[in-house]
């Protein structure tokens, strides 16, 4: 999709190009979205074979995904993120005050004015309780995946460290944990989705947040969630499918709630309709900065998941975050500027006005559950 | 027009009206107060736990006494990584204390902005109750007289 353009193409003079680009870039400034992609399609897959995973912010709501969801997702890949309600400030009666400061403090950069793994572990069964998110005793029959890069200057390693150490303090075994921050070239590597072959410089911290580190971070990650997998493929033989978020979200405010009009479905070809066996499904969760509308098709064909799920009958499910201003909120008040997302982040720190964006009922991880079982089959 | 005894049933209906707009701004007024002390409540509740926590963690790092150079080395270096640490939670501490301000005047703003748009509805339909329109008569029908100056 990245690589260069076909002949004819090429053949065209630039500016006509120029112009046909400047006609496809007001259409969908226009028309785009009122023309959005299909609605999302049932396929034969195994609900009881879901996994998550994300990096940065897609780390933290894959992790949150993976708590509020615990019966019906059996494990975690976290990237360079994901402590559960580590933004949180306090618990209210009817949901969280998190605060950003809390999550640029010390979830990112003050690892030292984190809080000990108990007080995370309290918010996890203090939320069970409530009946917020499933039971926690669901979370120790996963299997978790844990990566921070030595070089990363975004996210402290130290709260990805924490996040293990809750897995462990809510009953994951060892045996069940893989953590990885080391044996990498290098300085290691900066924050970013690893891969073996594409990207910046591993130790790179910037744009697109996807680095070569001769490391195969898909395959690891996803030989740790589903055991021993068949080699990737070359070039992947499934399609590629736009898909419609709108309807996953209350009222269609997809843009209010951090939430594009759009999504992406990665479906291989032994995973169509009449497929010989059920298939797996992994929902993978891109970063601030990384969405389709900001790197187009690079995250959801580039970080070497598809390669692994082709050949290995999963559908990767790529939901996709809006970069939400002021103007995007419903009303305009002295605390529209506190419910913005404008770096296009995974809700992890209650933007939107979202109290309990960390549970079931958070509007994205019920929008992206909701997707989850109409791609299983389960949900209408 | 209206009689003497509609005129002033309308008026004491008025401030009857005005009477409400005016407790239900009071109560406004009063959770929004309620607001600002929940807020300056947390504040120093926050500010509390920071200090202790800097407390804590200043006692907690006690520098030995240097033996030889290289220690001395490490003793120095050991100090500035505690000095920048420190320095980072300062920022961390003021932002999370800023945003806790800036939340709380933005619910205290919200309140008071809301009550007052919800008053000002109250007072121009109570106006409207209290001097009912009356229609102003149609203006007399313009003729020109041929040959008169237009």
């Amino acid at each position: 999709m990245n690589g260069p353009p076909p002949p004819a193409a090429a053949a065209v003079p630039s500016l006509w190009r120029g112009a046909g680009a400047l006609l496809l870039a007001l259409s969908a400034w226009f028309g785009g979205s009122a023309s959005a992609a299909d609605p999302l399609g049932r396929f034969p897959a195994d609900p009881t074979q879901v996994s998550v995973a994300g990096i940065s912010s897609g780390a933290f709501m894959a992790n949150q995904l993976h708590i509020a969801h615990s019966a019906g997702i059996m494990g975690a890949g976290i990237v360079a993120g994901g402590l559960f309600g580590c933004a949180v400030d306090s618990v209210t009666g009817d949901g969280v005050l998190a605060l950003a400061s809390l999550a640029v403090g010390p979830c990112m950069s003050v690892p030292t004015l984190l809080k000990p793994v108990t007080s995370y572990a309290q918010i996890v069964a203090d939320f069970a309780a409530r009946g917020w998110i499933d039971s926690p005793g669901n979370v120790a029959r996963s299997r978790v995946y844990l990566f921070t890069g030595q070089a990363d200057t975004v996210v402290n390693s130290r709260t990805v460290e924490l996040g293990a150490s809750l897995y462990r303090t809510l009953g994951v075994p060892a045996s069940q944990i893989t953590f990885r921050d080391r044996d990498l070239p290098g300085a290691g590597a900066g924050h970013s989705w690893v891969t073996k072959n594409f990207g910046n410089r591993c130790d790179a911290n910037k744009s697109p947040f996807i680095n070569d580190c001769l490391y195969d971070q898909a395959g690891e990650m996803l030989q740790t969630l589903y055991g021993p997998l068949q080699p990737p493929a070359v070039q992947p033989e499934g399609r590629i499918v736009a898909f419609d978020q709108r309807e996953f979200v209350p009222g269609a405010a997809t843009a209010a709630n951090g939430l594009s009009d759009t999504g992406y479905l990665f479906v291989p070809k032994a995973c169509e309709s009449g497929a010989a066996q059920p298939c797996r499904l992994s929902v993978t969760l891109h970063g601030c900065l990384q969405s389709a509308e900001i790197l187009g098709s690079e995250f959801y064909t580039r970080i070497g998941v598809n390669e692994w799920a082709d050949t290995n009958r999963i559908i990767v499910l790529y939901p996709q975050v809006h970069a939400t201003t002021v103007a995007a909120l419903p009303a305009q008040n002295a605390s529209s500027l506190l419910n913005t997302n404008p770096q296009g982040c995974w809700n992890w720190w209650g933007y939107g006005s979202d109290t309990r964006y960390l549970t079931r009922q958070g509007v994205q991880i019920d929008a992206i559950w909701s997707m989850v079982r109409r791609v299983t089959g389960q949900g209408n | 027009m209206d009689g003497p005894s509609q005129l002033f049933g309308n008026g004491l209906k008025y401030f009857s009206d005005l009477l409400a707009i005016e407790l239900r701004n009071m109560e406004a007024i009063g959770l929004a107060q309620q607001k600002m002390l929940e807020g300056m409540g947390v504040l120093a509740q926050h500010q509390a736990e920071m200090a202790e926590g800097a407390l804590r963690r200043s006692f907690g790092a006690q520098p030995s006494l240097p033996t030889s150079p290289s220690s001395l080395q490490a003793a120095v270096i050991g100090q500035i990584t505690s000095l920048k640490t420190t320095m980072q939670e300062s920022q961390a501490n003021s932002n999370i204390l800023s945003e806790l301000a800036a939340r709380s005047s933005g619910d205290v703003a919200n309140i008071l902005q809301s009550r007052m748009f919800a008053a000002l509805d109250e007072f121009k339909a109570a106006l409207e109750q209290a001097i009912p329109e009356v229609p102003l008569p149609a203006p007399a029908t313009l003729t020109v007289q041929p040959g008169s100056p237009a």
